[in-house]
């Protein structure tokens, strides 16, 4: 295996106010074995993203341009239905809501059956019933052979994502895309499940996708980080990397405004204030010239209304790149 | 110190859920108070049972060192409350002017009055006034918020109580909510509330907690306490499983 | 008020909504003018009957020589003027007890259910002949008793949309406040449960206007002399193998009447669903 990678993705929607374009010239590589974690506010694109690699964007959207290699296999996202064959195979999904994406009037057994049935028709009887109940013992659920035969509506939010990881898990994909898997969750299942996703990594070696807006997630959970703002990749590289020299002002600020749970606090909590990122999203018809950050940015200079920023090397790896020309200055 | 709110042995119970358990809780005056705990502990049926929304099967219930009857009226003036989506509790078919007058008609202030308290209101909140005009649905989230926020401290309640104010938020935007509110805190010598599962937050901003765990509290102190030398095996466990960032690594 | 005026425009941009709008304004201006243009629907003048459309009687005269123009357009009123009547009580009655039942619940709410369950589980027509037959046939009874039996399609709905406004973050908010019950229901729960109600309502139009005239033609309804659409059919009816004529105007105006307003009703409820459109939430 050799990862997947997607190439100059754009993705436009046709809105009354106008066309959109809503992600824009997007380049993402995710290793082998690596959970590259895509962080990103609301109205980033990030989801977009999810979907269009899934060939499920709404009827008003559609791809530009824009490929995904999957090993040696190179599909053109702008052709429709690109990846329908992909789907429940190479490449595999888990929602944000699992008790949308699980149908209510099937037993678990069916949901796992199904992906059998594509990914290994050879199994059949016995043999297939313990391949599911193995899958979800192997999740983490316990008593298998009793929740196979459940209803999704008898388990609870973090069961039933942990059913679609099992689901997951028996596809073998090349590629897993995890859109906001934790968002609907606790945080102690919301830890149990980013686990069992990390196992599923370890267990097959794919590469595997995770679209967040926590960053606290990510650090947490994820080898490698990619930045979106406002339709583009603002800033990628090694979570480590990141983390610790981040090379773009918006991933800074992020990283500023996120509150840790052993952030600093003086002994009066009336006195602990929030940090917050000043002014808004960029008018997403009439975007700025340059860099798309630079109306919200604390260290822009004129050149960033002139230059569209190229990536650029932070830290002098190779791995790590910010798409602003003021790396290294704050 | 006088407890804002007491609650003595609160049960309440929703047919097989016994969402709330011998409840009993003193909410200091002046206090942050931040109520914690993940989705069905019973946290926000506590906070609709302090606003009158739900009714105790037994237990009490006092605000001010006052037994609550069932006057909504003697309540409304003590607590008021933000929501989670205050965009959906703004009432969809009336002009936001509308809505900021009712709180006029039920303190019985005149016409004059609550307009001169709404227009320094908004100021306060940086609102614009042609906001007044407008429907709920034709101003943007954050604008609801600050409506929201606004006719809340119209009433010149004692109490505030958030509910889950950061849920939804993006991390750029949260901070100006919270921040808000402890600028609001002081200066209307509020006792506020905030009910939520970000325990991050409520770190920071609370002065006292308690964690709520299946209608029970197992645990209530000093936010310092509570949040960095929990002594409940459930509260240590969820503090543990709050992502943290590597900042140190590199 | 824009709001209303931008459902205008929706319905007239339909193709369908415009042809129902457009017969709906000529039914009512029928039904307007059409008196006042015309002769004394109810003179006899025997000599003239059975007479075919002419400039004088433009749609011919019945078999006691009436002008069927004016007995036409004095129907319409007549079968207008009831369903708007029987379609406005039958919401506003609907809208207080459903609102009431699902503000109550417990038996309140079980007794309303059970009395709406069953109003309607006898066919309409049965139940409505049933009635008229106990209190006897005429304009005030007819009215009363089809008002009735649209109560409950009103009152469910209402009861309905109540029920899940209740649990709704504005209702709480309201709640907090402090305001009182009453004012609670006024401002708050009676303008977001009317929207639906009012599309109900113009889809419930047609069929009072049929049940109407199925009443009036079997003699349950509209007395004569008074002209009705379902009375001029039915006299039409009576008197066809010597001239067939006086079925067609009144048989046209109620088909338009109903197809048109059934055309309007939709359109209106597609151009006020929230759900397709903008307005409001």
């Amino acid at each position: 295996m050799t990862g997947a990678a997607i190439t100059g993705l754009n993705v436009a929607f046709a809105t009354k106010g106008g066309i959109h374009h809503a992600v824009r010239n997007v380049n993402l590589a995710a290793g082998p074995g690596r959970i590259l974690g895509l962080v990103g506010e609301s109205g980033s694109g990030k989801s977009t993203i999810a979907l269009a690699l899934m060939g499920l964007l709404a009827a008003n959207a559609r791809v530009t341009s824009g490929a995904l290699q999957l090993g040696a296999d190179r599909y053109d996202l702008a052709r429709p239905q690109a990846t329908a064959p992909l789907r429940g195979k190479r490449m595999a999904m888990i929602f944000q809501d699992p008790f949308a994406s699980l149908n209510p009037v099937f037993p678990v057994r069916a949901h796992l059956n199904e992906v059998l049935s594509r990914r290994s028709p050879e199994l059949a009887g016995n043999a297939r019933h313990q391949a599911t109940v193995d899958a979800l013992a192997a999740v983490g659920i316990d008593r298998p052979e009793v929740r196979v035969m459940q209803y999704p509506h008898e388990l609870s939010g973090g069961m039933r994502q942990r059913v679609a990881i099992a689901m997951a898990m028996l596809a073998r994909p090349d590629l897993l895309i995890a859109d906001e898997p934790t968002t609907a969750l606790d945080a102690t299942v919301e830890a149990q499940v980013m686990k069992e996703i990390c196992g599923l990594r370890d267990r097959i070696g794919c590469s595997i996708l995770v679209i967040t807006h926590s960053l606290g997630l990510v650090a947490e959970y994820c080898d490698d980080i990619a930045v979106m703002y406002a339709g583009e990749l603002v800033e990628q590289g090694s979570v480590k990397a990141v983390a610790a020299n981040p090379g773009h002002p918006y991933t800074r600020a992020l990283l500023a405004c996120e509150v840790t749970i052993d952030a600093p606090r003086g002994a009066d909590a009336r006195q602990s204030r929030f940090r917050v990122i000043a002014g808004d999203l960029p008018d997403p018809f009439n975007p700025p010239s340059g860099c798309i950050y630079r109306t919200r940015c604390d260290i822009a200079i004129a050149d960033c209304a002139r230059i569209v920023p190229p990536p650029v090397e932070v830290g002098g790896n190779a791995a790590h790149w910010a798409r602003c020309i003021r790396v290294g200055s704050r | 110190m006088t407890a804002a709110i007491s609650v003595r042995d609160a049960r309440l119970r929703f047919g097989q859920t016994q969402a709330l358990d011998g409840v009993s809780l003193d909410i200091a005056a002046r206090d942050c108070f931040g109520l914690v705990g993940e989705s069905g502990s019973g946290k926000t049926t506590l906070m609709r049972v302090i606003l009158g929304l739900e009714r105790l099967q037994s237990g009490s219930i006092a605000l001010f060192d006052t037994a609550l009857g069932r006057s909504v009226g003697q309540r409304a003036r003590l607590v008021q409350a933000i929501f989670q989506d205050p965009a959906a509790s703004l009432s969809p078919r009336r002009r936001i002017g509308q809505l900021l007058d009712e709180v006029g008609e039920v303190l019985g202030e005149t016409r004059e009055e609550i307009r001169t308290r709404q227009r320094a209101m908004f100021q306060r909140l940086g609102l614009p006034l042609g906001t007044l005009d407008k429907y709920p649905y034709q101003i943007s989230g954050g604008q609801a918020r600050r409506v929201a926020v606004g006719r809340a401290l119209l009433m010149r309640p004692r109490i505030l109580i958030a509910d889950e104010p950061t849920a939804g938020l993006d991390v750029s935007v949260q901070g100006d909510l919270l921040n808000l509110l402890q600028e609001l805190r002081g200066e209307n010598d509020l006792t506020l509330v905030v009910v939520s599962h970000n325990l991050a937050v409520v770190r920071l901003i609370a002065d006292s907690a308690a964690v709520m765990h299946r209608g029970r509290i197992v645990e209530h102190g000093l936010a310092t306490q509570v949040f960095d030398a929990p002594s409940a095996g459930y509260t240590q466990r969820l503090i543990a499983s709050w992502p943290r960032l590597r900042r140190t690594a590199v | 008020m824009e709001t209303y005026l931008s459902i205008l425009r929706d319905i007239w941009r339909s193709p369908s909504g415009r042809i129902g709008l457009i017969m709906v304004i000529a039914i009512v201006l029928f039904a307007i003018l059409g008196p006042v243009l015309s002769v004394d629907p109810n003179k006899i003048a025997v000599k003239d009957r059975f007479q075919a459309p002419s400039v004088v009687h433009l749609l011919g005269t019945d078999n006691l020589g009436r002008d069927l123009f004016s007995r036409t357009a004095q129907g319409t009123r007549a079968a207008l003027t009831i369903s708007l009547l029987v379609v406005a009580l039958s919401l506003l009655i609907g809208a207080v007890v459903g609102i009431l039942a699902g503000m109550g619940g417990g038996w309140v709410d079980r007794a309303v259910t059970v009395l709406f369950d069953i109003i309607s589980s006898y066919p309409p027509v049965i139940l409505a002949m049933g009635l008229v037959a106990l209190y006897g046939a005429g304009f005030t009874n007819l009215l009363f008793v089809v008002t009735v039996l649209f109560i409950p399609q009103f009152g469910r709905m209402a009861r309905a949309q109540t029920l899940s406004l209740r649990h709704q973050p504005f209702i709480d908010a309201e709640r907090i406040l402090g305001l009182p019950v009453r004012k609670l229901v006024w401002r708050h729960f009676m303008p977001n449960v009317l929207g639906p109600l009012i599309v109900l309502a113009s889809m419930n139009i047609p069929v009072v206007i049929t049940i109407e005239a199925g009443l009036s033609f079997l003699g349950l309804g509209v007395q004569p002399p008074q002209a009705s659409l379902g009375t001029l059919i039915k006299d039409g009816y009576t008197f066809l193998n010597q001239s067939w004529w006086p079925t067609i105007g009144s048989a046209v105006t109620l088909a338009l009447a109903t197809l048109g307003s059934t055309l309007f009703g939709e359109a209106l409820r597609d151009a006020a669903d929230p759900k397709l459109k903008g307005h409001g939430r």
